[in-house]
């Protein structure tokens, strides 16, 4: 029992300097490996009796660094398609076309473009893609009378609702949770309705509240040539790349790396006429590069995590933690509703309800415990996690998305926490509906 | 192209029209007639306030709209937004006009103009919007477009968000020349 409040004792500090902002959280998570490695009383090297490798160095370090390997590839394919996407002009166009339809109507051009970035982050995800459609999406909103807050919540919520359903990070989830990606994905997909109208709400009250915004501006620089096209009949094609994944993964039911292929081949054939075989093939090969270190910051992440549930896993660290974690982790049906509705801001601040953060090992253990069933924890957590991609100020999104428009970030999470908690609600609800 | 500093006269606010998210709807013979008709809706508003004003020498608009109960907020930085710069925002549900002190200025070098003169130019550009929003309704209504377009079938309607900037320009073009120069 000490050893098991130690090591939380520990998770917390570590939770503390990543509040602080002493530690980023991609370091955090290495040095917390290690610290719960030694509280468990995990050996650093060593083998059991069959001569297999019990150290933390191989099974949890080396291990750990391989284990969502599969889901950090799919992210740096999404990642390529993004940038494509992004060089090409398909997300610009997208964006343009959807202020288009809007005209001078400020609601129906935030909630069309509102529509738009979420589709896109349905396929796309990463800071640099945030930054690729916000800085389309915010200026025209300001442009056409939304006022820097409801910008700020425009680009949140989609991230949020698009996240919800983006393949790669289902494909994540289903991969550090251990649950199926059907399972995983529908779940999501309700959060993702409930992000939705929680999002439409949230801009009507905005909009109403502040009414239409003019401005007397100028542009800065100059528009940079436009080598790809899309226009006709092929631009319009184009347009259809961000739902060509989500066709080949759930129509077809191919495996994602593919269906992120074919529809990066898909989105150069009806762009690039107008560039050219060799320009295509440069942007091609540059994409990839941006599209790995766009993806960098969460396949970093996401090699911590793996080590992290290692860690967890470790039989004198699950030992150790089990009776705590069985002391709180919740039994009946109102109970599950209650501990994760009440306590879901724990997701903030990588806390220990947060899948990309602390809560990556909780969720091992409870899952380990078999107090409520696998796709039940899954569901909690996905619930949760809908108030940690909207509102949380250590993502790297929001802190992008505020201090782009010059909100505080802080500020907007107390903001929008009102609009996003019962969307956790529905989510626990659909899962004790459909899991428990 | 557009300038980074524009002064509201005609050649800069067609501008805007050219730039505007609508404008591939516009059909290519209505262009001149629809920013004809912007401008003279901002000329003829801005000619009507002069001549309600004119017992006063040289309005402050700043006063002039504190008056008319708008909450002005003037912030000290230059605010740019990806590829735009703010000088002036006017929030209508909130009757709150916000001035962007260090972008006013820059605006008032590059044209010209001492810090005090250039904000009276902006600020009636802004009291237009005031005047449209409050008073003589929305010009960038005055002329719609179709909000989908597929071959022949229109579906939907919606206004010309650029041509309130244009009228608003118009409006402010005038009172600049009564401002600088004492012409009506």
């Amino acid at each position: 029992m000490t050893q098991g409040i130690l090591i939380l004792l520990f998770m917390l500090v570590i939770m503390g300097l990543m509040v602080t902002r002493k530690i980023p959280t991609v370091l955090a998570l290495f040095i917390l490996v290690i610290g719960i490695c030694v509280l468990g009383g995990v050996p650093a090297v060593g083998k059991d009796e069959a001569g297999n490798a019990v150290g933390f160095f191989q099974t949890v370090v080396q291990a750990g660094a391989l284990k969502l390997g599969d889901a950090i590839m799919v992210a740096i394919f999404a990642g390529w398609l993004g940038m494509v996407m992004d060089k090409t002009r398909i997300s610009e166009t997208m964006i343009k076309k959807g202020a288009e339809l809007g005209g001078d109507k400020t609601l129906v051009v935030t909630i069309i473009l509102f529509i738009v970035a979420s589709l896109l982050f349905s396929v796309v995800n990463g800071l640099g893609t945030v930054i690729m459609v916000g800085t389309i999406v915010i200026p025209i909103l300001v442009s056409v009378g939304a006022d820097k807050f409801t910008a700020t919540a425009v680009m949140l919520f989609a991230y949020c609702v698009g996240n919800n359903v983006n393949l790669a990070n289902i494909n994540s989830i289903s991969a550090v949770v251990g649950a199926g990606f059907d399972d995983v994905f529908l779940i999501q997909a309700i959060c993702a309705v409930g992000a939705f109208v929680a999002g439409i709400v949230c801009l009507l009250i905005q909009l109403r509240r502040n009414g239409r915004k003019y401005a007397f501006s100028a542009p800065v620089s100059e528009v940079e040539e436009d080598i790809y096209e899309i226009k006709g009949i092929t631009g319009g094609l184009a347009l259809l790349t961000p739902f060509i994944p989500l066709a080949c993964v759930i129509g077809f039911k191919f495996p994602l790396i593919i269906s992120f292929l074919i529809a990066l081949v898909w989105a150069c054939l009806c762009t690039s006429w107008k560039a050219g075989w060799k320009r295509t093939m440069n942007m091609l090969t540059q994409t990839l590069f941006d599209g790995f270190s766009a993806t960098a910051p969460s396949a970093t992440l996401m090699i911590g995590i793996g080590m992290l549930l290692n860690a967890i896993n470790q039989p004198s660290v699950s030992a150790a933690l089990a009776p705590i974690i069985r002391s709180i982790t919740p039994t009946g049906t109102i109970g599950f509703v209650l501990f994760f509705v009440i306590l879901a801001p724990l997701c903030l601040y990588r806390g220990p309800l947060n899948l990309w953060g602390l809560g990556a090992g909780i969720a091992a253990l409870m899952v380990s415990l078999n107090v409520l069933p696998l796709n039940v924890i899954m569901g909690g957590f996905c619930a949760v996690s809908v108030m940690q991609l909207l509102c949380c100020p250590t993502n790297t999104h929001n802190v992008w998305v505020t201090s782009y428009t010059g909100e505080e970030v802080t500020a907007v999470t107390k903001r929008l926490l009102p609009y996003i908690w019962p969307v956790v609600l529905i989510g626990c609800i659909a899962t004790v509906i459909l899991y428990m | 192209m557009m300038k980074e500093y524009p002064f509201p006269n005609k050649t800069d606010s067609m501008q805007e029209l050219l730039l505007d998210y609508v404008f591939p709807k516009i059909a290519p013979d209505q262009i001149e007639v629809i920013f004809e008709d912007a401008w003279a809706v901002g000329e003829e508003q801005g000619k009507r306030f002069l001549k309600e004003l004119r017992e006063e020498k040289k309005p402050v608009m700043l006063d002039i709209l504190r008056q008319k109960g708008l909450k002005v907020q003037m912030k000290d930085i230059d605010y740019v937004l990806g590829k735009r710069r703010y000088f002036c925002e006017y929030l209508s549900g909130r009757n709150l006009l916000k001035v962007y002190i260090k972008s006013v200025e820059q605006w008032c070098e590059k044209n010209g103009f001492s810090y005090d003169d250039g904000l009276n130019i902006i600020l009636c550009h802004e009291y237009f919007h005031y005047l449209e929003w409050n008073k003589i309704g929305m010009v960038s209504r005055r002329h719609q477009v179709p909000m989908l377009k597929i071959g022949p079938v229109c579906l939907g309607r919606t206004g010309i968000p650029s041509l309130s900037e244009i009228a608003a320009n118009a409006f402010a073009g005038v009172c600049y020349q009564y401002l600088m120069e004492g012409e009506i």
